[in-house]
């Protein structure tokens, strides 16, 4: 089925642009949100109240098609009893480690915001077996 | 020789005298699955020429689309349902994950548990409320999931 192919094909050149980023920051605040509304057991209407911001603008923040200023996101999560911050994610790259079976291996290592770190075996060093896809969290500091 | 008994069952159980073909099964590929995903995404053939179609009529806004699909599966479609939220329940446990500004609507329904969804449909509303050939296809997709009429195939 090509058409897989090429919804993947636009959704790549989507990740090349500028408003990629900005989206992946309007939709962690949408799951913030989302969250807390589930856990308050609040719904979008009693939020917009408690904020005095429009009912539609904060559907609009829901789906994650409005842009806000810190400032809103602050009264937003003010609103929620929620304390939130901006983290940067790190590029994964390669470094050699032992497995927990004591085997030397390449591991593609992705450090995470809170010090916990995810490893992939990439590769078996000296072999030519494919990568398998395992992960080890292993926890630092 | 008819017996009470099996005259008993023939009232009951209609004999068989042909199997069904004519119930579609309808193959699923998969859009986004493996580990970055917590919530795998499988689409039909069907949906997925019309999430295509929608792709190259909008442009920016079809982009935005399927990065926020994207988002979801890694994150996990529980975290964006909600009865305000982009995953809402229409009826008959079939979701849809929609866009607030083209209002366009992926249909489709979970299996094992939350952990997989199967896109089936596809469209664009027009007004406030869904028409009744969108109520249709909606229905239809229902019915695909209770008959089971579906099939993964890993491409």
């Amino acid at each position: 089925m090509s058409h897989v192919r090429d919804i993947l094909k636009v959704l790549d050149e989507y990740h090349q642009t500028p408003e990629s980023r900005g989206m992946k920051l309007r939709l962690n605040l949408a799951e913030i949100i989302l969250r807390h509304l589930k856990q308050n057991n609040w719904t979008q209407k009693e939020l917009a109240r408690k904020t005095s911001f429009q009912d539609s603008f904060i559907s609009r923040l829901l789906h994650s098609d409005a842009n806000c200023t810190f400032e809103t996101a602050g009264r937003l999560l003010f609103a929620l009893g929620v304390e939130a911050k901006l983290e940067e994610i790190s590029e994964p790259h390669l470094v050699s480690g032992i497995d927990s079976s004591g085997d030397k291996q390449t591991l593609l290592r992705q450090d995470l915001a809170d010090g916990a770190e995810i490893f992939k075996i990439q590769a078996l060093e000296g072999t030519n077996q494919a990568s398998a896809q395992t992960k080890i969290l292993v926890r630092t500091g | 020789m008819a017996t009470s008994a099996s005259h008993n069952l023939r009232s009951f159980a209609p004999p068989l005298t042909a199997i069904n073909s004519k119930v579609k099964i309808h193959r699923v590929e998969p859009l986004f699955v493996g580990d970055d995903y917590r919530t795998d995404v499988w689409i039909s053939e069907h949906a997925s020429e019309v999430l295509n179609k929608f792709l190259g009529k909008t442009k920016a806004k079809g982009k935005e689309f399927i990065a926020k699909v994207e988002h979801y599966a890694k994150s996990g479609f529980e975290n964006f349902e909600h009865s305000c939220g982009p995953i809402r329940h229409e009826w008959n446990r079939v979701f849809r994950i929609g866009q607030r500004s083209s209002l366009f609507r992926l249909i489709g329904f979970y299996v094992s548990g939350k952990s997989e969804f199967m896109c089936m449909d596809g469209f664009t509303k027009r007004g406030k409320k869904l028409s009744g050939p969108q109520r249709e296809r909606i229905a239809q997709v229902a019915k695909i999931k209770s008959q089971k009429s579906w099939v993964r195939q890993p491409s």
